[in-house]
This record gives structure tokens, sequence and C-alpha cells, in this order.
């Protein structure tokens, strides 16, 4: 069987994991770098190339996006996707992963807690929030990762003062509601139906965003039943069946922050012992067996 | 005649004094709101506000999205879709602005679009030398098209995209005619540009019928095609969200904006208020009577009773 991975030019942790694993699971394993692969479309539909190699001739293909590439990726999936190659995320499901604001909507209408959170386009427009809102308050804009782009602001006027450098970037900004104690989180690991592994994100003393990016710590943590049912639900609600879910404990229960469908695994695998990439590997060999 | 249906228009500012006075003299009740006047809101309740207003509750939403503030338009579409009706759906605006994307959906629609290769930009430069002799013509992530005659202004022109974007890839097509249109339901309308030029036209069958299959393929009220045709071959390059409004009406006389006007009003269904009284009346008339014979059988009962 052959198994394609489809990730950034310059690998990182996970897909260094993924092509060790890989190469014990599948007979051949090959690397496409994203930026190199070539669609070519015309009346017959599209096809995809690496070096002369043909991505729908792999058995297996596991796609890890990064923001970078997340529309050249998505038009890569979407391709494979209509010509009938079986994937473990669907298409749009890259691009509503990354953009915050389209996956609490997304979530909230599968009925699934989220924060209350308020977007727009100009801070005129949401001042009128700042005060109806406990502080303090998140701000972010519309993408990020690791952490990079969350803010805090403690008043009011903190608020209007990160809000106008925000307006700079002339992008959607958005402004949420703060779950305390803050500083903690919890990482759900989702593959399949199943959370394969889970571990409570403690910041570094002087932060407040508990990613490990951002020199946050990871410890193991046994979800609650409600915690995982929210998990896999959250996974499907945004089409994909390998997802990292962020969830926050709040004074009326479990809420998801995030979900992130290219999600890192060094993190979790250190402080869980677990072999993620493994298990990813694992499941989407099985689903091709399945078909 | 007017109708009473209640539309709300989100675009930029700037389109607003363009569209405006048509949907004035077909709606009684018509809004534009600036999309940096809107707030989108999730949590205890899923919202789209601008000022007061909740968008969620105008009979038709139109938008008229730009490339830039995509991810906004996309998320509000999501928003109203649950709501009200929308001229443009998630689904759609979700990869729209994905040229490889949506040549691909147009080509599976069995409508004809030219050959092409994207690359991300990182390694266009070595693909391109080796894989195509010019001239050729790139299109940047934004639609906009640039021909590049010589190996030495590839880089400089390269150098416009940023990392990661995609390159879209194709040779120029010589001796061929171009024609913008205008779709919706009911309606192709459209001009030709030769040398730069804008030229009425009456839009025949062949384009008209590809158009509508684009349309539909992407599931919306209105949009603007072009298409390229050489001889009996036709193709479609590209389409937008938003038309010219002034090219349409400077060249061919017609008002996109009342044509989307006069459609939209076929769109809504809105209950008449005089039918709305009678079913109330008649409804509370038939509750009283179910009233009174539960009284008058209850009367009969006692009585027999005693």
């Amino acid at each position: 069987m052959k198994l394609a991975i489809l990730g950034p030019l310059s690998r990182n942790y996970e897909e260094i994991r993924l092509l060790e694993e890989g190469k014990k699971l599948f007979d051949t394993v090959s690397y496409f770098p994203i930026p190199q692969v070539v669609i070519e479309t015309n009346g017959k539909g599209s096809e995809l190339t690496f070096k002369n190699k043909k991505l729908i001739n792999y058995d297996v293909i596991l796609p890890r996006i990064p923001r970078t590439y997340k529309n050249f990726g998505t038009s890569i999936i979407e391709a494979l996707y209509a010509s009938g190659k079986s994937l473990p995320l669907e298409p749009w499901s890259i691009i509503a992963s990354h953009n915050k604001f389209l996956t609490l909507v997304r979530l909230a209408e599968k009925g699934i807690p989220v924060p209350e959170t308020h977007l727009s386009l100009k801070r005129s427009v949401l001042e009128s929030v700042f005060d109806d809102m406990t502080y303090p308050l998140v701000l972010k804009l519309l993408y990020g990762s690791k952490g990079v782009g969350v803010m805090f602001a403690d008043s009011k006027q903190s608020a209007i003062s990160i809000m106008d450098a925000l307006e700079r970037f002339d992008e959607p900004m958005f402004v949420e509601s703060f779950i305390p104690p803050g500083n903690e989180d919890i990482r759900a690991y989702v593959i399949g139906n199943k959370v394969v592994a889970s571990m409570k994100r403690v910041a570094h003393e002087e932060e407040r965003r508990a990613n490990i990016g951002m020199g946050g710590e990871g410890f193991p943590y046994k979800l609650t039943t409600e915690e995982k049912k929210l998990a896999i639900k959250s996974a499907k609600a945004m089409g994909t069946q390998i997802c990292g879910v962020d969830i926050m404990s709040s004074p009326d229960g479990p809420v998801i922050i995030e979900t992130n469908v290219n999600a890192q695994f060094q993190g979790i695998e250190k402080a869980t012992k677990k072999n993620i990439a493994k298990k990813i590997l694992t499941y989407v060999k099985g689903r091709v067996h399945e078909k | 005649m007017v109708s009473r249906a209640r539309v709300a228009i989100v675009g930029p500012a700037e389109f607003k004094d363009k569209i405006m006075p048509a949907f004035f003299k077909k709606f009684s009740t018509v809004m534009y709101f600036p999309s940096e006047s809107v707030k989108l809101s999730v949590g205890k309740k899923t919202t789209a506000i601008a000022g007061n207003l909740d968008i969620g509750t105008f009979h038709y939403v139109l938008l008229l999205p730009k490339q830039s503030k995509k991810e906004f338009y996309c998320t509000l579409s999501a928003i109203l879709s649950k709501r009200t009706k929308v001229s443009a759906p998630k689904d759609t605006l979700l990869y729209f602005w994905n040229r490889p994307a949506m040549l691909r959906r147009i080509s599976s629609a069995g409508v004809p679009i030219e050959r092409s290769a994207s690359i991300s930009q990182d390694v266009a430069f070595n693909f391109i030398k080796d894989n195509f002799k010019f001239p050729i013509v790139l299109t940047t992530p934004k639609g906009k098209e640039i021909r590049v005659n010589k190996e030495e202004t590839l880089k400089d022109v390269l150098s416009l995209f940023s990392a990661g974007h995609t390159v879209s890839i194709r040779k120029p097509m010589k001796n061929a005619e171009e024609y913008v249109t205008f779709v919706s339901e009911k309606e192709t309308v459209g001009f030709k540009v030769v040398n730069d030029k804008k030229l009425p036209v009456k839009v025949g069958s062949d384009i008209s019928s590809l158009a509508q299959k684009v349309r539909r393929k992407f599931n919306l009220d209105f949009c603007s095609i072009k298409f390229i045709k050489k001889g009996k071959k036709i193709c479609v390059r590209d389409i937008k969200l938003v038309p010219d409004f002034e090219a349409f009406f400077n060249v061919s006389g017609k008002d996109v904006a009342t044509v989307m006007a006069n459609e939209i009003i076929h769109k809504i269904t809105v209950p008449d208020i005089s039918e709305l009284f009678e079913k109330t009346i008649t409804g509370i008339g038939k509750i009283i009577d179910k009233a009174a014979r539960w009284v008058s059988n209850e009367i009969s009962n006692l009585r027999a009773f005693k």
C-alpha cells in the first residue's frame, strides 16, 4: 500500500514522525511538499503531480496543510476529493478551520458551546460590546496559530488601543469573552470517533496563553465524558476525522475554543507518551481497507 | 408596483450609489449596509447586526463581496443562510476565490475552460522556465492577469505574489474574442471586448446556456462571467460575484441593478397583510365558537344531571 504525505516544504516534527511510522506500516511512503505540487486543469478535470509522480496513484493521502498554504492546499484537496479519493477531511474544513470565527459559527450551529464572540471590520462597531462584556477580554485576528495573534485587554481603554492597532492590518478582528482562570486549557486529539490522547496545557508563569509554542507545559489529562463527547462532535462538525480540539472549563461547563485540522502532536506525544503518529496512520490505512 | 419585501444589501460603500436607485424603485424597504458597519456575533446568539438592525430579519440579503474581505463575507453568508435567503451561499464563497478549485468546478459542470497550471509562488519561477515558452499569462489570487513576454521579467512579476500564494499560468489565446456577461436566472446580458474597447453585443444562446450552467453550478442568484470565443470554441476565463454596473450600463444600456431587483422580487414570498388579517380573525372566530359550544354542552349536562 502506498502512502503520500502532503506537507510543508520544510518538514516539522510531525511530518518527520509520520514518515518514520509510515515506513513501518506502508510499502511505499512519499512526501509531497505542497508548494511543489502542480495542479493542471483542463476540460477533463485536474491532475496533481510532483516530479512526475501523480498524487492520485497513492492509496492513502495524508494532508498536513499549514496556514501559509491553506488556499493552495485546499485546491489540492478539493481536486482529490472530486476525483473520488478518500481523505480524512473535507476540502472546506481547511478554510473553515483557519477562519477562527467561522469555526465558532459552525460549532454553534451544531449545538456545541462556544465563548461569546463578536467580529467586525471596524473597531468602532465592536466598541458597543466593550461595555457589556466582562474583563479581561480576548482580542484576536481571524487567523493565527500557536497562540500568535491572541491578545488580552484588562480594560475598555486597553481594548480600544489594541483594536486600533489591529485595525491597521485591515483584517476582520474579534473580541471573545474570557474564560477563567485563562492560563490553562485542554487539548484533545481526535482520530475518527475517538479521543486518542488529551492533555492539560498550562501557561508559562508570565503568560496567559497555554499553547506549547508559547512556552506552555502539557500534562496528561483524562477528559470527562462530556468533554470527550464535545471533542468528537467538534471534529465531526468541522468535517475532519483528525483534529486537535481546544477546550476550556467554564462555570457553565466545557466550552470549545478552537479546532485545528493541522494539529501538532509533539507536545501531546511528549506529555502522554502515546504514539500519535502511529495512531493517525493506522486509522487512515484502516479506512482504505474498509472501503 | 413596489414590493413590500424587505431587502438588505451588504457590500463595500463604493457600490451603494450604483445599486440603490434601482432598488428604491422596486422595494418599499431596502437598506444598504457597508460591510464595515456589520457586527457578527456567536455564543449566546448567532447574529449579523448593523446599527440596531438584525440583517437576518430581512426577506432577502444581496451580498456584493470584495475578495479582500472574503473570509468576512463567507462567515456572514454562513450566519444569514440559516435565517433568510442570501444571494451567494457559504459553500460557494468558501472556494470561490480559489482559482484552481473554481476552474475545476466549472469544468465539472460540462463547461469548457482554458487549460492552465497552478503552482505555489515559491517554486513558480523554475516550473514556468522548465515547462512553458513565452509569452505566458499569470493570474494572481485576486484575478488580475499579467502578461509576461520574457524570462527576464518573470522574476519581477513573481515577486508581486506573496509566498505561498497560488500562481495560475496559461498561454495567451490569439485572435480570441472576449465576452463579459452578467447572468441572472432569467437573463444573460453582455458586451464584447475588442482591443480593450467595449462593444455592445447580443449574447448568443451558445454563451447564454453555458453561463446559466456555471451560475447554477455555483448556486448563485447573480454573477458575472468572462468568456473567450475563438471560432466555435467557447470557454470560461473568469467569474466574479459583482458585475461592473457602469460598464454594462454604458455599453449595453442595461441597468443590471434593475435586473437584480426585478428577479429578487420573484424570489421572495411576502404574505399579504389583508390575507393575514382575515386568517387571524377567522382563527379567533373558530376559538370563540368552540368555547361557546363547550359552555352550552356543560350547561346541558348540568341540567340533565339535575
